[in-house]
């Protein structure tokens, strides 16, 4: 083979790797939570537990009923709540981290005014009824899903994070819902 | 001999970076031991850490108020004796019972206001004095303790007691 | 020169020219770096300046023997320095308070301030509650408080820097890292200089 020859081949090579370096998935993608989709009123299973969305509720402000008196809360946004259950598989596990993922892809976490069903610690085949907080903002309710990944085992001797499963739920948001959201919406605070 | 020192240093070199790439994974490795377990037989003693325990009842009892629908409560009494000064200070650090059943479902240990406490045995692995301090129990004397589960209505039986001493890597296993 | 010693000069020859060569290309381009540096903004109080995760306008700096950021209705009195802000997220995930403090160094006239030790509290401020997060697009009034040590004289003057966050992907060389992007401290993005009032 002739020098020519023999330095295109290498040249065809290395853009080659080039190339399928280019192909190889990022660490964000690769250890990005596996996630189980579903819709409201739908069991959805993963590994720690199963979660149902039983409905969705929106409004300008949140009213918390607490065992030692009520609170009113405003927001920047709109409220949306939704009501949920949840119950372990085989052993205790929050849920972890609960998000809104608005259609262009910002995450609105769950409120840190409100103690919702995130936390709670949940037991295998009991049913765990609660309410999830978020403000989000109004431009950004359409389409957004509920994502929640991260659980969060009690034993020491499971590993949390990364890898884990996730559960992503399509709320059946859209403009008129939001349009149709009522003046204040209501949620009694989980017990602790 | 030129070829040996090469050969040595690409061992070296492979070993090198084997080691590397392991050691974040050593953790993992500590942590998955947690699932080993001594286990008794139904109605016998086992000796773990030192002492010996059985399983003296594991009856339905009163549920708390918290305790949620479509469950039932149950309570455990452990009877342990420590075999030496040295387990009964492994006990003073405090133990964790959970019950799993057949399937492998696990129920840790609930809190007094889902299920009601028995009157007369210690509430952990330690004996607890006025101040609500742990102290070691006495060598060759039995502690009864219990521990109280709120599981669903439908979990199959047997369900088996777990103890995990603070600490321990081993989980004891005892069954009626 | 034996021709074996010929050749492994030739290989160094190529291996010096390739690191030359791209050299040469990437100098005239602005160097190796990705874009000139520009000093942190000197920015007073209502001015405002935009990093890569919020969008901070400073509003008022105090020092008040109130209780700023009180859990009950009492209150605690003490020597507080208060910073008032008005923060957006600019980015699009929530940010975490704690964290966002982090990016904050303060220094009351010649005193620094421990942003461990002094620190008094801070909070996400609206008419009816307190938080501590701030979601993305969300405008909010952001208070951090911290108390003065009895030995620090009532400052008059404050210096803040704050620091730029950006999303990069982690790295290790022992490979304790998974790689997945996090927030990591950037550039200092301003400083400002503030008169404190009383009250």
């Amino acid at each position: 083979m002739n020098r020519a020859a023999t330095v295109a081949i290498g040249l065809a090579l290395l853009a080659a790797i080039g190339g399928a370096q280019r192909l190889v998935p990022d660490a964000d993608l690769t250890y990005r939570p596996i996630a189980t989709s579903g819709v409201v009123g739908e069991e959805v299973r993963v590994l720690p537990y199963t979660f149902r969305v039983d409905g969705v509720d929106l409004g300008r402000t949140l009213r918390l009923e607490k065992s030692f008196g009520d609170q009113t809360m405003t927001t920047g946004g709109v409220w949306v709540v939704v009501r949920a259950g949840a119950a372990a598989t085989t052993e205790q596990v929050t849920l972890g981290t609960a998000v809104l993922r608005s259609a262009d892809g910002a995450e609105f976490a769950v409120s840190d005014r409100v103690l919702g069903l995130e936390g709670e610690s949940l037991q295998a085949g009991i049913w765990r009824k609660g309410a999830l907080a978020f403000e989000i903002l109004p431009g950004q309710v359409e389409g957004a899903r509920l994502v929640i990944s991260k659980a969060r085992y009690s034993s020491i001797h499971r590993l949390n994070g990364a890898l884990g499963p996730a559960v992503e739920i399509d709320l059946g948001l859209t403009r008129e819902r939001l349009a149709a959201a009522g003046p204040t919406v209501t949620i009694k605070e989980s017990a602790p | 001999m030129r070829n040996v020192r090469y050969a040595l240093g690409l061992a070296l070199a492979v070993t090198g970076v084997v080691t590397i790439q392991a050691l974040p994974h050593l953790e993992r490795y500590s942590l998955a031991r947690g699932d080993a377990v001594v286990e008794a037989p139904p109605g016998g003693t086992a000796e773990h850490a030192g002492s010996r325990w059985r399983l003296i009842s594991l009856e339905p009892a009163q549920p708390g108020e918290l305790a949620p629908a479509g469950t039932r409560a149950l309570t455990a009494v452990i009877g342990v004796t420590p075999l030496s000064r040295e387990a009964g200070k492994a006990l003073a650090k405090g133990c964790a019972a959970a019950v799993r059943d057949p399937s492998g479902r696990v129920w840790t240990s609930a809190t007094g206001s889902s299920v009601t406490p028995l009157d007369g045995v210690e509430p952990t692995c330690a004996r607890v004095d006025k101040n609500y301090k742990a102290v070691a129990p006495k060598t060759g004397k039995e502690v009864r303790w219990q521990a109280s589960f709120v599981v669903p209505a439908a979990a199959a039986d047997p369900l088996r007691v777990e103890v995990r001493l603070e600490g321990a890597l081993e989980a004891l296993r005892l069954a009626r | 020169m034996s021709p074996h010693g010929r050749g492994v000069w030739r290989w160094y020859g190529g291996i010096a020219a390739v690191v030359v060569s791209s050299l040469l290309i990437a100098w005239p381009l602005g160097g190796l770096e990705d874009a000139v540096k520009e000093g942190p903004r000197q920015i007073s109080l209502g001015q405002s300046v935009t990093g890569h995760r919020v969008a901070i306008k400073p509003g008022r700096v105090a020092f008040t023997t109130k209780d700023p950021l009180p859990w009950s209705d009492a209150g605690q009195k003490g020597r507080y320095l208060v910073l008032d802000m008005d923060v957006t997220n600019v980015s699009p995930q929530a940010v975490n308070l704690t964290e966002l403090y982090l990016d904050f160094d303060v220094h009351a006239d010649r005193y620094h301030v421990d942003p461990i030790a002094d620190l008094y509290r801070q909070a996400v401020l609206r008419d009816d509650s307190q938080g501590g997060q701030i979601n993305p697009g969300m405008a909010e009034k952001v208070r951090f408080a911290w108390v003065l040590p009895a030995s620090v004289s009532e400052p008059r003057q404050v210096t803040v820097t704050m620091r730029d966050e950006t999303w990069e992907p982690s790295w290790s060389l022992l490979g304790y890292s998974s790689g997945v992007s996090l927030w990591f401290k950037g550039e200092v993005m301003a400083t400002l200089k503030a008169r404190v009032e009383r009250g």
